[in-house]
């Protein structure tokens, strides 16, 4: 359903509630259909164009290689990229943002071609990833100075590409801890601007950032259940952190919080993979080294559900929610050596550990039903379609079996529907819903 | 201020930073010490990004039966690879280590891995059959997989072709080897200068 459309069906509500003058109702849908078409045939045009632009200078650069002396090429692109900064310049300046913004990211992306084609004619081979960060840095400092969300846009993939080269960059060892001011940087402006698109970009890029955080002090990472649980308490960390930001309005704190939430989820979920074979019992634990991740983690998640329990943002329900997953995450792997039979993994430990688990997507289910925490429901929705599909996987059998695990599905499902509507029912009206969340 | 006068500020920065990009490079390799390294294998590549290529010299896999190697080091280490030069220019490693040579002509690298090397074959003569058949020994010797910053060339479309060829030809017929010219810096930093083919030299000039 478009905007518009929706818009107007709830200008009918509004007006029939006496809460909007019917006689304003073609002029709101009017003003709306001017603002949102403004920008996504103009601004989309032009930037598409820019694109292109952008791809002709650079064909034509490689097409006349040979034949341009190497000092005119270098002055060609320090050319179009002036012409085509100050063209965006003055596109802003007249009114004609669509255009600017389009000319923006052109000049970012030519000053990016720019380093590489230099880079390239003068084989200056140990420069290529410095100069993806400079080109990032670039277009944030022209993100800044226009402002410009699409160039934020382009800044942050820039940034997030800088962080994955490096990352993966087998002559550098250790943590890539320069991306962290880069991040906050750009988490600024974007929250600033209000850039959605940005900030999306961003949450996946700090997720990237996380992991190989978690895997340079902890290199077994998933494959140990131990330090499995201590990476689900660290992502349940970030998705706290970011709550309490959204707690306090700050834009884009929301948006963080439910993509780390969806990382902790999945990867909870994932923890009852291990307990699937014969291994579990060789997985020793070491209470020292699989503490070093998982307890700092869970402190973490203590401080800071209990600081949001004492500021009124979440209540006793969800306060000890997080508290006893993150204990039994904490605790998993003491628990399943203790619970393990000789002869395999203990059927009792594995059925709890479901049941919890769908416990907990109900739980979460629930409180996408309070307001503003739409995200909340999505993501227990999705954990626990996801958990039925595993249960699903694990125990299927013959036909008869499969017959009866989606009949006591369909009814858990309709019990669920049943519970929520009756539940529904006996709240106040919905207010409206604010950013997302999941915590 | 003006978003134009904003973004020409902006503008000079980058073309600041490019010219210092270009001239700082340039400068240090001017100021180096050339060598010479054989160039062994040659493999252009990707259409977006030119013609570059994949180059390996004997300074990419070194082992510890043929240079003095020191204890302790490595993957991920940053090691310094002492040279030799000869009077031609070329130059021979000589030892592998993680501590900065005081002075002397030497190379900065990354140590990428430390693998078993490879044994070799030999001719050897059945005293039975007294026949002569190859027989493949092999090593205790470990080798150092290292990487200069100098593993990537880009050249103009024609030079690549015949390099390419020149590499192919040397390989099947044995004609004469191309070599790398290099600057090393004070630091030991290797940058590329061009290529030498049949005492040739190809160097990579700015006009």
């Amino acid at each position: 359903m478009s905007y518009k459309t929706r818009l107007g069906r709830d200008l009918d509500h509004w007006i029939g509630q006496g809460w909007v003058d019917a006689a304003h109702r073609d002029d709101i849908l009017a003003d709306a259909a001017r603002r949102s078409t403004s920008w996504s045939t103009t601004g989309a045009l032009a930037i598409l164009g820019a694109a292109l632009l952008a791809m002709s200078a650079l064909t034509f650069v490689a097409a006349n290689w040979d034949a341009m002396p190497r000092l005119i090429r270098f002055g060609l692109l320090v050319s179009a990229l002036l012409v085509s900064m100050l063209a965006a310049g003055r596109a802003l300046d007249r009114g004609a943002p669509a255009l600017g913004h389009a000319l923006a990211i052109l000049g970012v992306a030519l000053f990016g071609a720019a380093i590489m084609l230099t880079a390239q004619t003068f084989n200056m081979t140990s420069f290529r990833n410095t100069a993806v960060l400079i080109w990032a840095l670039a277009g944030l400092v022209t993100a800044l100075a226009i402002p410009s969300r699409p160039v934020l846009i382009l800044a942050t993939l820039l940034g997030a590409l800088w962080a994955g080269l490096e990352i993966f960059n087998p002559l550098f060892d250790g943590v890539v801890w320069l991306y962290l001011p880069l991040w906050l940087a750009t988490f600024a402006l974007a929250s600033r601007l209000g850039s959605r698109v940005a900030l999306n970009l961003l949450a996946l890029g700090l997720g990237l950032w996380v992991t190989h955080l978690v895997y340079q002090y902890e290199a077994r990472v998933l494959a140990s259940l131990a330090s499995h649980a201590g990476t689900c308490l660290v992502f349940g960390a970030v998705a706290l952190a970011f709550a309490v930001l959204r707690d306090r309005k700050i834009t884009g704190g929301g948006i963080v919080s439910a993509w780390f939430a969806v990382a902790t989820v999945f990867l909870t979920l994932a923890l009852q993979f291990h307990l699937d074979g014969d291994s579990i019992r060789d997985d020793a634990v070491s209470p020292t080294a699989d503490l070093a991740l998982a307890g700092p983690a869970f402190a973490a998640v203590l401080g800071l559900a209990v600081w949001r329990r004492i500021g009124g943002q979440a209540g006793n329900a969800a306060t000890a929610g997080f508290l006893g997953a993150g204990l039994i995450v904490l605790l998993i792997p003491w628990l399943t050596p203790a619970f393990t039979p000789a002869d395999g993994v203990s059927l009792l430990l594995r059925v709890t550990l479901g049941a919890l688990f769908y416990a907990g997507s109900v739980a979460l289910i629930l409180q996408g039903n309070r307001d503003g925490a739409r995200a909340s429901g999505a993501i227990g929705i999705c954990a626990f379609i996801a958990q039925t599909l595993y249960v699903y996987a694990e125990t299927f059998g013959d036909l008869l079996d499969t017959a009866f695990f989606f009949l006591l599905g369909g009814l858990l499902l309709f019990a669920l529907s049943y519970g929520l509507f009756r539940w529904r029912r006996r709240q106040p009206a919905d207010a409206p819903a604010s950013e997302g969340d999941a915590s | 201020m003006t978003r134009t006068l904003r973004l020409l500020f902006i503008v000079a920065g980058m073309t600041g930073f490019l010219v210092f990009m270009l001239t700082s490079h340039l400068a240090a390799r001017a100021g180096g010490t050339e060598i010479l390294l054989p160039v062994e294998g040659y493999d252009p590549r990707d259409i977006f990004l030119g013609h570059f290529a994949e180059l390996r010299t004997p300074l990419n896999a070194l082992r510890d039966d043929q240079v003095e190697v020191e204890d302790g080091l490595a993957a991920g280490d940053t090691v310094y690879v002492r040279l030799a030069q000869g009077p031609d220019g070329s130059v021979e490693a000589v030892s592998i280590q993680a501590t900065r040579p005081d002075d002397g002509l030497f190379a900065q690298g990354r140590l990428l891995g430390i693998h078993p090397a490879h044994g070799e074959w030999i001719e050897e003569t059945d005293p039975e059959t007294g026949l002569t058949l190859p027989r493949h020994r092999s090593t205790d010797a470990r080798r150092y997989e290292m990487a200069f910053n100098t593993e990537r060339y880009y050249a103009p479309r024609q030079r690549a072709l015949a390099l390419e060829q020149r590499l192919r030809n040397r390989d099947v017929l044995g004609e004469a080897e191309t070599r790398l010219i290099l600057s090393v810096t004070r630091d030991g930093r290797l940058l590329i200068k061009g290529v030498e083919q049949d005492g040739e030299r190809f160097e990579d000039r700015i006009w």
